[in-house]
């Protein structure tokens, strides 16, 4: 009874406000993410904090462009995991809806789809999931951690805990065959030899891990060894069973996943990871009063989604059991660079407000992110230790990480 | 010669006009502003639904006329992309992420350590350099995995739902092996960034005449042109070139002033007024200046400036290529497309109404029956499984360049089924129906990802269950399913007259 008194309340504040806003202006913005197929399990959460910023936003008045107050009008698309409906649907967002910039993609080969349909266009994406890098296009903004933010700070752990054997094993595909890579160069450059450096590729979806679970048993029999795991989505559980099934676990050979997040514990037993590591600008865990705000905040939306202020139905948000992870808070934070570069610039025109991008500073929840000139985030960066509950425990933190896109910039050629 | 009804003839005619002549016409004259302009977006999406027509036509033909039920055609539509998809991405060239000679992931991935001989290109990518080559394997790469898998499956006599099994294994099979990135074909990215259709304005290994002179031609810095292209290049390579210059080592001269002039080409037009007075330039490169182009464009044009600009020096290329981008290429894409859409109909036209089709369609209803009237089955399948993954692959081959991707997960097996979708709902066994559906289908998911982005997949869901249990002839065979309900009530569809008779039973199997 009580949430739904909520709810007539949250109807008439927002029907109220809808009046009151009337008269405001909107501003079409673009969301890119697939609501269908594969990936819609990791990125229909994005989309949900989106709109769940847009909402923050327009609750708070909206963008001050002009000394006018504009307030954020979605546009959602699902380009349905599939990789040119990604361009077509990009161009759609640019061309028919006129966007003035778009949040969205999930996987490298998304980004790639679309990224030459941002350039033609002019157009401005903001990308929030972990990449291999190796890519800067001045159309994009890359919110999402780059290889120097999320590999190298685990591997500097790890080899401040004394291991000498690492053990890299990845889904075959470009993100862990490029991270792997440059970790190996790096681990070369900290004198680790080739002999001691273990690297294999499974396909996507592969559920028989018992020969490399074997491989690895052997690799780390003398202790002193990590696994460095890019393993992607459900082939994380077999993987970790057998794992365990072999009597390995974060004691005598811990693993550390680029991959996992608290969203992924969703659909993901968390127990047999217990102790393992994960790398991430954020966790959701961390106890800061804006973090405190921003979880409950997401929370409470949930329940009751609504964009205020515009005429845009929100539906199919899922209130059971929700979390907020790095991707998510990476989304929310590439909107409020956006917005303050808009109100920076005082227009939304594409090429003033990526001039205005830069050196733009924004307080996350967990600490100030900063906008670099190479479309990269200076962002702190954490390693947690998995819980039972599917939550990381903090035990190491990086501040400022300033991201590169480029492995030869952080590595010499 | 195919015999044409009036009527018939008055449609093809009329929709070859509109979508051939008309709808580019809108597009190319008549202003943005007008209520009657095409967008260059939505010709290039009729474009790539006009590829999926000619997609399902080559389905239809397999299982519409056959009976021949594969679930793999997007394997030889994959195909086909991927070999156009080699030569585009060997026309980025040097002007690409990382300005190296071979395409970007073979950068990363350390192809040039693997295949050291060649620079890092593997052998079988070599050919692909050529545009006739390319296309040539556009149609021969389709044809020969089907005609090998063919002979396998139709010898041993494999029909039926195991056909259909089969050709999925084979198209996931494919699937599984592009994603490796061993495999040379950009692994689960495949390849995309296309810049250049048919030619590259990159500076490539052979278009600086003497290298040594030039080098030292731009040191010196004699005129506007090369003062400024080499202030453009930073210093260590400014000492290199020298030094290579100075000990007459053109090749290497050539290959690391090659790598920088094209960085220049790629970062920002040449062009300034004072910089190229001295320098005659042709009208139609003063009237690209005007437009100001952007990216692709804009390389193409600096190209010719810099051809202009030191004529003894620089190779003259007579043809650059297309910009991929450009909207002129993404119309001529577009009427590609078209015509090779009517083509495909007239060829599954002619096809189907000689002496050939009527047995293709013995064999669908009755292949026992055939078999012992002494025709060879096995050949007469097998040619038409050749001919449907060739017009698979040309199908292909026009996608790619109009989305600007393909990777392996074009050849799932899911796509292959969609395909066989697009059919089902068109009508099957005619040729109007598989491109009304694949046209219908795709419309209403472009427009339907868009406007219902949460509900879209029960929209077309229910769609497709709506047509399987009641329209059994699909969109096509609406209007005799219409006629037979009003003139007998009670009677069933399948009783209805239609163009290509099916018995009752076997619309609903698959």
């Amino acid at each position: 009874m009580k949430t739904r008194l909520n709810k007539i309340f949250a109807t008439i504040a927002a029907i109220g406000l809808a009046c009151v806003a009337h008269a405001a202006e909107t501003v079409k913005v673009g969301v890119l993410h697939s609501l269908s197929g594969t990936m819609a399990i990791s990125e229909t959460s994005l989309k949900d904090v989106l709109l769940f910023t847009f909402d923050e936003i327009n609750k708070s008045g909206g963008i001050k462009v002009g000394g006018k107050s504009v307030l954020i009008e979605p546009v959602v698309v699902d380009p349905a995991s599939n990789w040119p409906l990604f361009a077509e649907k990009a161009e759609q967002l640019l061309v028919k809806d006129k966007v003035a910039a778009v949040f969205g993609c999930w996987t490298s080969v998304s980004r790639k789809s679309c990224l030459p349909v941002f350039e033609k266009e002019n157009g401005l994406l903001f990308y929030p999931v972990q990449y291999e890098g190796e890519e800067l296009s001045k159309n994009i903004f890359y919110t999402a951690e780059a290889v120097n933010q999320q590999a190298i700070p685990p591997v500097d752990y790890m080899l401040a805990e004394g291991k000498k054997k690492f053990y890299l094993l990845g889904s075959d595909y470009v993100y862990p065959r490029t991270t792997n890579k440059i970790l190996k160069k790096y681990l070369k450059m900290k004198g680790i030899p080739d002999s001691d450096i273990e690297e294999i590729y499974t396909p996507f979806g592969h559920t028989d891990y018992q020969t490399i679970v074997a491989s690895i048993k052997s690799f780390s029999a003398g202790g002193k060894a990590c696994i460095i795991s890019t393993l992607n989505g459900d082939t994380n559980v077999p993987f970790f069973k057998e794992f365990a099934n072999a009597g390995l676990t974060s004691e005598n050979c811990p693993v550390v996943s680029f991959s996992i997040s608290e969203d992924e514990f969703r659909g993901l037993p968390a127990k047999q990871l217990v102790g393992h590591l994960g790398c991430w600008t954020y966790f959701m865990s961390i106890k800061t009063p804006e973090n405190t705000k921003f979880v409950n905040d997401f929370l409470k939306w949930v329940k009751a989604p609504v964009v205020t202020g515009v005429s845009y139905n929100v539906s199919g948000v899922d209130p059971k059991g929700r979390v907020t992870c790095s991707p998510m808070n990476l989304s929310r934070m590439g909107v409020y660079l956006w917005k303050q570069a808009v109100e920076k610039a005082g227009t939304f025109n594409v090429d003033k407000v990526r001039t205005a991008l830069i050196g733009q500073k924004f307080k996350g929840p967990v600490g100030e992110v900063v906008m670099q000139a190479n479309h990269h985030l200076v962002n702190n960066v954490f390693i947690g230790e998995t819980l039972a509950s599917g939550q990381f425990k903090v035990i190491k933190t990086f501040n400022a990480v300033a991201g590169e896109p480029f492995s030869d910039k952080f590595l010499g050629k | 010669m195919i015999k044409f009804s009036k009527l018939e003839l008055l449609a093809v005619a009329l929709a070859a006009f509109v979508g051939l002549v008309v709808l580019p016409c809108l597009n190319a004259f008549v202003p943005p502003s007008s209520g009657f302009h095409v967008t260059t977006f939505s010709l290039s999406l009729y474009g790539k639904y006009l590829t999926y027509a000619v997609l399902a036509l080559g389905v239809n033909l397999l299982w519409g006329y056959t009976g021949l039920l594969s679930l793999g055609q997007c394997l030889f539509f994959s195909l086909g992309g991927y070999c156009l998809g080699m030569n585009m991405m060997m026309n980025i060239s040097r002007l690409g992420q990382y300005h190296e000679a071979i395409p970007d992931f073979m950068v990363f991935l350390e192809f040039p350590a693997r295949y050291p001989e060649t620079g890092g290109l593997p052998p079988h990518w070599m050919p692909f350099k050529h545009f006739w080559f390319a296309g040539l394997m556009v149609v021969l790469v389709p044809a020969a995995v089907a005609a090998l898998f063919g002979w396998l499956a139709f010898r041993s006599r494999i029909k039926g739902v195991y056909f259909s099994i089969l050709s999925q294994a084979l198209t996931y099979a494919a699937c599984l092996m592009f994603f490796r990135n061993d495999f040379t074909f950009g692994g689960n990215n495949g390849l995309t960034d296309f810049k250049f259709l048919l030619g590259t304005p990159s500076l490539e290994a052979g278009e600086i005449a003497r290298p040594a002179d030039f080098i030292a031609k731009l040191s010196e810095g004699r005129d506007g042109v090369s003062k400024h292209l080499w202030s453009q290049i930073p210093e260590p390579s400014q000492k290199r070139l020298k030094e290579l210059a100075d000990a007459n080592q053109g090749a290497a001269g050539e290959v690391l002033l090659g790598a920088e002039l094209n960085k220049i080409l790629a970062t920002g037009l040449i062009y300034e007024e004072r910089r190229f007075s001295e320098v005659a330039l042709a009208p139609e490169i003063k009237r690209r200046l005007g437009q100001n182009p952007r990216d692709t464009g804009m390389l193409n044009l600096n190209r010719d400036l810099l051809e202009s600009a030191f004529p003894q020096d620089v190779a003259r290329k007579r043809f650059q290529g297309f910009v991929v981008n450009d909207p002129a290429t993404k119309r001529a894409l577009y009427i590609c497309s078209g015509a090779l859409l009517l083509l495909t109909y007239l060829f599954c036209r002619w096809l189907t109404s000689t002496k050939f089709g009527l047995i293709q369609r013995a064999v669908r209803d009755s292949e026992n029956r055939v078999l012992f009237s002494g025709y060879a089955t096995a050949s007469f399948k097998l040619f038409v499984f050749v001919t449907a993954a060739v017009i698979a692959g040309l199908g292909g081959a026009l996608f790619v360049p109009q989305v600007g991707i393909i990777n392996p997960s074009e050849m799932g097996a899911d796509k292959s089924i969609e395909a066989v979708i697009w059919v089902a709902v068109g009508g099957r066994g005619n040729l109007l129906g598989p491109i009304l559906g694949a046209i219908g289908v795709n419309s209403l998911k472009s427009y339907a990802t868009h406007s219902f982005a949460e509900q879209w997949p029960y929209i077309l869901g229910g769609l497709f269950v709506f047509v399987t249990l009641f329209m059994p002839k699909g969109l096509v065979g609406l209007p005799s399913q219409i006629r037979a309900f009003w003139s007998k009530p009670g009677s069933t569809a399948a009783d209805a007259e239609s163009a290509a008779p099916l018995k009752p039973g076997k619309t609903a199997r698959l």
